[in-house]
């Protein structure tokens, strides 16, 4: 009986090393022209209320013009999301940045539900400043009259702001006007 | 009855931490932690990556999609540059296994 609670603790520990270290949700990868960072999926509440997760991704290239800062987010709903009209970024309800542009990846039925996957493109010095905010953040994306917010709990926001900071030592993004 | 459901559990384990080591050098038994190689094709670095997700736990359970064309899919690729794969593992008791596709 011993031995199971042992390997029960073991397995707890081992769920909860990998799901609180942020450098274990990040990814940096070197290409020719320049580097990109990924953070992995993290859960998102998003209201009003529906399932979904967020993962995003800084490429920082040799010019400004190539860079960019993506949002890809997966959202269950009870319709289908056809298309969008709009995303902002926030910083304490404070409108901050507008999506350059979206694209969608997918959007699949499950069971009676559907799940839509979105990319929402931003400035690359707009999305660092996002992430490395202090206040809470978030984003809203609006489709035919109606508005979901997506916000990252305070575990997702410190994940999030901590590889920032590691960003934007490694890149100039964050001193760009 | 709880004893012998216990007693198998326990002998489950012990293979589960024993046959990963068998097959592939760079798993550990005690514990895993290695980003792989998957796989690289002629396409030029792309500015997107999908990753993809399986869970095995007591190597009783295992659960999830790791495969690359749903990786492709969640991250909107249509041209894969390269795979690389993440596994992490202890004791053979918990293993995750990751996919990243990146591509264009």
């Amino acid at each position: 009986m011993g031995y199971f609670f042992f390997a029960l603790i073991l397995l707890g520990s081992a769920l909860e090393l990998c799901a609180q270290k942020p450098e274990k949700m990040f990814i940096r990868r070197s290409h020719e022209e320049g580097t990109m960072y990924f953070i992995r999926p993290q859960k998102m509440g998003i209201s009003p209320k529906a399932k979904g997760e967020a993962d995003f991704t800084l490429d920082r290239r040799d010019t400004v013009a190539k860079s960019h800062f993506t949002i890809t987010w997966t959202m269950l709903s009870r319709e289908p999301l056809r298309n969008l009209d709009s995303a902002v970024l926030l910083i304490s309800d404070q409108r901050v940045a507008r999506s350059a542009q979206w694209e969608r990846y997918y959007v699949d039925p499950k069971g009676k539900n559907w799940t839509n996957r979105y990319a929402l493109r931003f400035e690359p010095s707009e999305g660092l400043r996002w992430m490395l905010a202090e206040e809470p953040i978030g984003w809203v994306i609006y489709s035919g009259g109606k508005a979901w917010r997506f916000s990252p709990g305070s575990k997702e926001q410190f994940i999030i702001r901590t590889l920032a900071q590691v960003m934007a030592i490694e890149t100039d993004l964050d001193e760009q006007p | 009855m709880i004893k012998k459901v216990l007693h198998t559990v326990l002998a489950l384990s012990v293979v589960a931490i024993m046959l990963p080591g068998c097959g592939v050098g760079l798993y550990g038994s005690l514990y895993t932690d290695v980003t792989l190689p998957n796989g690289a094709t002629a396409n030029t670095a792309g500015s997107k990556v999908g990753t993809g997700e399986a869970v095995g736990i007591l190597g009783l359970i295992a659960t999830g999609d790791a495969g690359i064309n749903s990786a492709a899919k969640k991250g909107g690729i249509s041209k894969i540059s390269h795979v690389d794969a993440h596994i992490y593992s202890i004791l053979g008791l918990f293993t995750k296994y990751t996919v990243y596709v990146y591509g264009e």
